[in-house]
């Protein structure tokens, strides 16, 4: 066990020892090592949940080991001499993980995203049953007005000391904690004193209580799993036991803003238990402006999200892009809930991916039944790819429609309780655009049925050439009859009769 | 001698109204959106384009062929516009020469480029945007001005047509031809516009425009003011302008004016400066609909 270290500087690293076909463990027979030297070693127990186990009375439990070595070797050697031991079959490193986060701003009380994406518009998806979404993050400020009464509450469990629900874990009643497996750094506390969790919660289920900020599904249950320390430092080995944790206790969605550019079996092992036992997974794609995915969003089944800059439709800078990318939303200047009963903006993929879980949260809690895989398609099929990155970008309507439900939320109503000072009409489009027919079309959407007013068709020099009136219904379509204009870029407008709202755009013919 | 002084009253009073309406349009157009009209005029925009029957250098030529001569040998004229709120830009490039005292020639290349153009379709019933596209407009034009009287001026201008839309092209030529009848205190002019406008596009369609026809006169009761009206007839559509331009001084000039077309009537207003053989102009207009904009423009001698 002990051995020999040469005059080079040494160096630790914790190592993830799965063990062989033998089915003996390594710790359980230990073989002495050169020039490594095992620090601290631990066993971890890795549960299989197995829908007809109770029947089978079969224990389908594995364990893994997880050592902290000295060494002067490389890390690679390192395992590739570990798994020439008889015990081990695969010796990986415990990579450290990484949260997808830009820079944090000061307060502010405005949530862009949800107008912007017109993302408010799922709250017409009504709520039938809750939905407990796990974010594995660096835990969840748990007494923040905006969320203590949307944390997932275990109700086979008390605080007594005792593992009363027998899942391996004492007092986990709101979520758990690992950020150091080999250093006995686990608890049933999984408060933040980072922030970066918080701000995910507040994306995804912020409550709609007159308070601070609202979520894309307010009703979520939010299962708060810290696997990161205050300083934004956690492990793959304590992530991928947060993930099987997570669906052991029943939760649809798991949200990972986090990743590492290298994977490990075990996280992967823990990806497909979760998507074995019908759980969505959706992962941030990374912060590091590459053109590479960073693990778990990589892995196949595993929705990848990544930051677009709504209006150039390209990814933000700092958005890795690649294989594995599957859907990106806005991710700049999120604003959420903060730690200390606090809000706060934060920019990168982490934030585009708790927009994404909260999207799914509210399609399951409307149409529960579901496969995971099938949330997957519908969200896939209701996001059109646009350029220029031909990137995968939500539509909240064609998503609406794939539900047969027509999308009509006031925007005022829902953050505001009613008091009404913002525009009345939205997504004005002229589509086609270029027009290749003798009929434009411009449609919109209005908050409210019945109003008056018209759109208008100017030439460049701001002469008019084409006017029509409407009265609103929540979707509108108006067909102007273009036979008489010749190509060329024209100016639109429509307008709201005794409003003083105008919405402006360019369009084309081009016959 | 208190007749003249009545008079030196009125004036004092006209240049403190100028001044104030200057300011006033300095303060509207701050932190006031950019809408990129028509246009490549800038003075010519000040006075709401009532520039058929006004000798108004370079850029009278847009309108009215026989009216862009005055002083404009070995001019270069550059008008610019910029629109960051529509991703509009127009530009007017341009130069004068004068043969003798009776030919006139000029070149003008009036362009405006448009990016950011959401490209649209309806997939399964959604709009739904999948690209972005561009349009670049020019029509360079070629005018000879001659006069045929000490009071009669006529013009032609040839027109190349050429547009891009995306990926299809257009092009396609067209004349403009006019006349300018000039009698001290008053003015008047005749143009004739759009005369065979044909443009072919890539896409097989092919646009015709009808002719449009332009009558307007400037009247200059005292040195320092001038009345100019104008009005377009095209089909059945009918476009007035008036405007009302002073000189405030040898240097600057200000320029107020209404372009009535119908229910989206624009107000305009400018002042250009003098300096030697420079001559810079600012325009500012508003459009009841889509909004306020502001042109820069530039001559000068070489």
């Amino acid at each position: 066990m002990l051995s020999i270290s040469n005059s080079l500087i040494a160096a630790t690293y914790d190592i993830i020892l799965h063990k062989s076909d033998s089915g003996i463990q390594f710790l359980a027979n230990p073989t002495p090592l050169t020039d490594i030297t095992i620090l601290k070693q631990k066993t971890v127990t890795i549960k299989k949940k197995q829908r007809l186990n109770f029947l089978l009375s079969k224990n389908n439990d594995e364990t893994l080991d997880i050592i902290r070595v000295e060494s002067s070797l490389d890390l690679k050697v390192i395992c590739e001499q570990l798994e020439t031991l008889p015990y081990v079959s695969v010796a990986e490193p415990n990579y450290a993980l990484e949260l997808y986060q830009e820079t944090l701003d000061p307060l502010s009380f405005k949530q862009h995203y949800l107008i912007e994406d017109d993302l408010f518009q799922l709250w017409s998806l009504q709520s039938k049953r809750d939905v407990v979404i796990a974010i594995i993050d660096t835990g969840v400020n748990l007494n923040h007005d905006d969320l203590k009464d949307a944390i997932y509450k275990n109700e086979g469990e008390l605080i007594n000391g005792k593992d009363d629900d027998g899942n391996g874990y004492i007092d986990d009643i709101a979520g758990y904690q690992w950020l150091d497996w080999l250093g006995n750094k686990i608890s049933s506390y999984p408060e933040d004193d980072h922030g970066h969790g918080t701000h995910m919660a507040g994306i995804i289920a912020g409550l709609s209580n007159q308070k601070g900020i609202v979520g894309i599904h307010p009703g979520a249950k939010i299962l708060p799993l810290k696997v990161f320390n205050q300083f934004g430092i956690g492990y793959q080995l304590e992530a991928a036991l947060a993930i099987r944790y997570a669906v052991d206790q029943g939760a649809s969605i798991i949200n990972c803003s986090w990743g590492f550019i290298f994977k490990t079996k075990v996280l992967e092992d823990a990806i497909e238990y979760a998507l074995a036992n019908d759980v969505i997974v959706v992962a941030a794609v990374g912060n590091d402006a590459m053109k590479k995915v960073m693990y778990p969003a990589r892995f196949k089944s595993v929705i990848g999200v990544g930051s677009i800059e709504k209006g150039t439709k390209q990814l933000e800078s700092f958005s890795n892009q690649g294989y594995g990318l599957d859907v990106a939303i806005s991710g700049k200047d999120v604003f959420s809930t903060s730690l200390n009963n606090g809000y706060a903006h934060l920019s990168g993929t982490s934030t585009s991916t708790a927009i994404i879980s909260g999207i799914l949260g509210r399609m399951v809690s409307y149409y529960p039944n579901l496969t995971a895989e099938s949330y997957q398609s519908i969200l896939m099929q209701s996001s059109p790819k646009v350029l220029p990155d031909n990137i995968r970008v939500p539509n909240v309507y064609a998503l609406l429609e794939e539900f047969n439900v027509k999308a009509g939320v006031d925007a005022n109503l829902a953050f505001y309780g009613g008091s009404s000072t913002s525009q009345k009409i939205s997504n004005v489009m002229v589509a086609p655009n270029p027009i290749r027919s003798n009929q434009a079309v411009i449609y919109f959407s209005a908050q409210e049925d019945g109003l008056g007013g018209y759109v208008t068709f100017y030439n460049l020099e701001g002469v008019l050439q084409k006017k029509k009136d409407f009265i609103t219904q929540s979707l509108n379509s108006i067909t102007l009859n273009i036979a008489d204009m010749v190509n060329g870029t024209y100016l639109y407008t429509v307008t709201l009769n005794g409003l003083n709202e105008v919405h402006k755009g360019k369009c084309s013919i081009l016959r | 001698m208190g007749y003249f002084l009545v008079l030196k009253k009125i004036k004092d009073k006209l240049n403190n109204i100028f001044i104030l309406l200057l300011l006033v349009i300095i303060l509207l157009s701050i932190d006031s959106s950019v809408y990129a009209g028509d246009i490549r005029l800038v003075k010519g925009y000040a006075s709401a384009y009532a520039v058929t029957g006004k000798e108004n250098g370079l850029e009278g030529g847009i309108k009215n062929p026989a009216t862009g001569i005055k002083n404009m040998h070995r001019k270069v004229l550059v008008n610019l516009n910029q629109s960051y709120a529509m991703g509009i830009y127009h530009g007017l490039l341009g130069f004068g020469y004068k043969n003798n005292d009776t030919l006139f020639m000029s070149v003008l290349l009036p362009f405006t480029t448009i990016g950011n153009m959401d490209k649209n379709e309806v997939i399964d019933g959604i709009p739904t945007t999948t690209g972005q596209y561009a349009s670049l407009n020019t029509n360079p034009q070629v005018s000879v001005a001659t006069r045929i009287h000490d009071r009669i001026l006529i013009g032609s201008s040839v027109i190349g047509l050429y547009d891009r839309i995306s990926d299809a092209v257009g092009k396609g030529i067209s004349v403009d031809t006019g006349v300018l009848l000039t009698g001290g205190m008053l003015n008047i002019g005749v143009s004739v516009q759009n005369i065979g406008y044909r443009k072919y596009w890539s896409t097989g369609k092919r646009d015709k425009k009808p002719v449009q026809v332009n009558t307007g006169v400037s009247i200059r009761p005292i040195r320092n003011l001038e009345f100019l009206s104008d009005m377009s007839i095209i089909k059945e559509k009918m476009i007035k302008n008036i405007a009302l331009t002073y000189d405030l001084s040898s240097y600057i000039n200000l320029t107020v004016g209404i372009r009535d077309v119908g229910m989206s009537n624009q107000f305009r207003a400018g002042s250009s400066m003098n300096i030697n053989s420079l001559n810079m102009h600012y325009s500012y207009g508003h459009h009841v609909a889509l909004g306020d904009s502001h042109k820069l423009g530039m001559t000068v001698g070489i």
